[in-house]
């Protein structure tokens, strides 16, 4: 190929500096070259027009090549379906929408014996939906009111209810894909059930990420979010998984999600939960299972509650996170050992459940969070509840090999000055341990941790005295303006706004700085303020001053007017935010 | 595959401004037996020359409304405005100094010798007759036409 266009004296990829107007100057310049036709300079003849056309339609399609080629690039490509076609080929699967979850405490007054819940069955309660996805299994070791710790440990409920897709014959072919519609529905992918019914028995498939370590007689199946937002569910070949055989019947379970609509506040649970019964799904039942369920009569004999409030729902995988996830997912090559590995997989697979999390080895436990516990005056840190609770549920004897993820739960608490209840539970914990099994390093030993809360207020200790608990709420925030002519209320809303904002869950993190320096710059830059500054009686300080401290365990008082880092496993919420403006008083300069 | 279109020298003595005509008709090569290297003789599009080149202008120009042109959003000239104000003699003033303003601006080839506008209230219209001086190829043309509710095209 040539490397010059001969006739017109161009670089063959000339085209691509050419926009309209200079596309047409260059045009008019070839045309004036020779005496022919002189109108090309006049901008009202046919010849000039025609230029303006000619132009304009060379630069819609530049764009378009343009648009189309960057399509094809993984760095650059901006529609979902073209991004997702890219990833598959190295195997990633873009997340898909995670409905929002519900911890239990549940108790019963049955009489001694172990009893099972049959999957699906489900909460129905002003509308709203709570479902269990597997079957619940219990043990009631006396007669009388007992609280089951071990089951509202182990399980969770998942808003929405779950529906059946229409069976579907097998053709028998290797990798035989179904495809499950999503339209006007919200379906998580970890809720889908897989049937297969092969010579009249019914066998349970099992999800797998990957087919490719299934063995050849592996009854496993794989989900994957496609480019046109359904799912795929894909059988084996015969040589990764089992594939189906002619004639085998496909049936296929699905929680549809209610979406944001279904996520509750604590205490929604109440009166009984209602078996999931279908001629389908009992004909299933008694095929794959030889369990005796419980009836519904005992089952109104368990109790359901729920003290805290559900997690939020996730959405799918944005463009920008399928891009920069699928990079550090092809890194990790589909293993956790490292601490980003361990971090980016729970952000894309737990992202409904968990806002927050940090990921330490037992060293930094110990060098960080026991050595803290142990600075606050705990006397035997390891035997504190939370970090208890957790080696108990979780941990071995040893822990030198242990991996502590520091998560904070998707929820969020009706006042901020109540004690912070908003831990993972067990069960939630156990789901996202049971998801790594498989893929992190064989001598690991992951646990879930809760982290230690930090309360910040407004705040600044009178003269002489050391901060302590007493002075919170006795502060305020003293806003002089620079000019008569404005409105007080409004600045005191974008003040709030502000300092909501920057502790908002969604933009905070584990072990943020605390930047006092960006949120005095906010309010600074509020059109009208020109001073701020802390007030406590008669004390005054020049700019914010802020008082943070663990709520957990109330101690640890630090007052700042400087950048404040948190450790890894410290989170930080805005104290009795919903009084903070009686603490703002702005005057007119 | 490159097509390749090379004119060759045309009697340029002949005229002085040439455009495209969009009639999409066939026109005999002009000026000798080929004035194209890729047709032997007769079958080149239509060219308009002169005062019918500078026609081709006023007429874009005419009925062109501004921000119709994709790349000169300024360009044309809007005198369907004036079809709902009363057909007197004081809108005709007022669409003479239309045209008049648009052609300065636009044409620069020309000079307006005057414009007559003749006022037809009954058939609620304008008689336009626009005489210009084109200095270059030392010629007055007119161009008359009708202004209706159809527009104005000469």
């Amino acid at each position: 190929m040539p490397n010059e266009l001969l006739n017109y004296n161009l670089p063959t990829d000339a085209y691509l500096n050419f926009d309209a107007e200079s596309f047409k100057s260059y045009m008019i310049e070839k045309l004036s070259q020779n005496d022919w036709f002189t109108d090309q300079n006049f901008v009202g003849s046919n010849l000039n027009n025609l230029l303006d056309i000619i132009a304009y339609a060379n630069n819609t399609l530049l764009f378009y090549l343009n648009q189309t080629s960057k399509e094809t690039h993984f760095s650059e490509a901006e529609f979902y379906e073209n991004l997702n076609r890219i990833v598959k080929l190295i195997g990633y699967k873009p997340s898909g929408f995670v409905t929002s979850s519900l911890g239990i405490q549940v108790t019963s007054d049955l009489d001694r014996g172990t009893y099972s819940i049959p999957r699906y069955s489900f909460f129905s309660i002003d509308g709203i939906n709570y479902s269990l996805i597997k079957d619940g299994t219990f043990v009631k070791k006396d007669n009388g009111e007992e609280y089951l710790s071990d089951f509202s440990n182990s399980y969770i409920l998942y808003n929405g209810k779950y529906e059946n897709l229409t069976d579907y014959t097998a053709i028998g072919d290797a990798s035989e894909t179904i495809t499950l519609s999503t339209k006007d529905k919200n379906i998580d992918a970890n809720t889908i059930n897989v049937y297969v019914k092969s010579d009249g028995e019914w066998v349970e498939w099992s999800q797998v990420e990957n087919l490719y370590f299934s063995d050849f007689d592996e009854t496993n199946f794989s989900v994957r979010l496609n480019e046109s937002s359904n799912y795929e569910i894909t059988f084996g070949d015969g040589i990764n998984g089992k594939s189906l055989s002619s004639g085998n019947t496909v049936s296929v379970f699905y929680l549809n999600s209610q979406g944001a609509d279904g996520e509750v506040a604590q205490n929604f649970l109440s009166g009984q939960m209602t078996i999931f019964s279908t001629p389908k799904i009992n004909e299933i039942l008694s095929s794959i299972s030889d369990v005796s369920y419980i009836s519904a009569d005992n089952l109104s004999k368990v109790i359901f509650s729920n003290n805290l409030p559900s997690t939020k729902v996730s959405e799918k995988e944005s463009v920008e996170n399928i891009r920069s996830n699928t990079s550090i997912f092809y890194e990790s090559q589909n293993r956790l050992i490292s601490k980003n590995d361990f971090t980016s997989f729970i952000k894309n697979n737990y992202s409904g459940l968990i806002s927050s999390v940090k990921v330490i080895n037992n060293r930094g436990f110990l060098e960080k969070h026991i050595a803290y516990l142990a600075k606050i005056g705990v006397a035997y840190p390891f035997e504190d509840g939370r970090v208890l609770t957790n080696q108990y549920f979780f941990s071995t004897p040893c822990n030198f090999n242990n991996v502590y993820i520091y998560a904070v739960p998707r929820v969020e608490q009706k006042y901020s000055t109540l004690g912070r209840l908003n831990y993972i539970n067990p069960a939630q914990k156990q789901v996202i341990i049971d998801a790594m099994e498989d893929k992190k390093e064989i001598s690991l030993d992951i646990i879930v941790h809760d982290p230690v809360y930090m309360g910040v207020d407004i705040g600044i200790e009178p003269i002489g005295d050391e901060p302590i608990f007493n002075h919170i709420g006795q502060s305020s925030i003293e806003i002089k303006t620079n000019t008569t002519n404005i409105d007080i209320n409004s600045i005191k809303t974008e003040v709030i706004n502000i300092i909501k904002n920057y502790f908002l869950p969604t933009n905070f993190e584990l072990g943020q700085i605390i930047n006092m320096q960006t949120i005095t710059n906010e309010i600074l830059n509020i059109k009208g303020v020109a001073s701020i500054t802390t007030k406590n009686g008669g004390r005054e300080s020049n700019g914010l001053n802020f008082y943070i401290w663990d709520v957990v365990y109330d101690t640890n008082y630090v007052s700042t007017s400087q950048n404040y880092k948190l450790d890894d496993f410290q989170y930080a919420f805005f104290y009795d935010v919903e009084n903070l403006s009686d603490k703002i008083n702005i005057t007119n300069g | 595959m490159a097509v390749s279109i090379k004119f060759q020298q045309s009697k340029k003595d002949d005229y002085r401004y040439s455009d495209l005509s969009l009639d999409l008709q066939k026109h005999k090569t002009p000026y000798g037996s080929s004035n194209l290297t890729r047709v032997s003789g007769d079958s080149d599009i239509k060219t308009d020359f002169d005062e019918h080149a500078i026609a081709n202008s006023l007429r874009n120009l005419f009925s062109t409304r501004p921000k119709q042109r994709l790349l000169d959003p300024e360009y044309g000239l809007d005198i369907t405005q004036f079809l709902f104000e009363n057909v007197n003699e004081f809108t005709a003033r007022l669409i003479a100094r239309k045209i008049e303003q648009g052609i300065r601006k636009y044409e620069p080839r020309v000079t307006i010798n005057f414009i007559d506008i003749i006022v037809e209230e009954e058939q609620n219209r304008y008689n336009i007759s626009i005489n210009l001086n084109v200095p270059s190829i030392n010629k007055d043309v007119v161009y008359q036409s009708i202004f209706t509710e159809n527009g104005f095209t000469i």
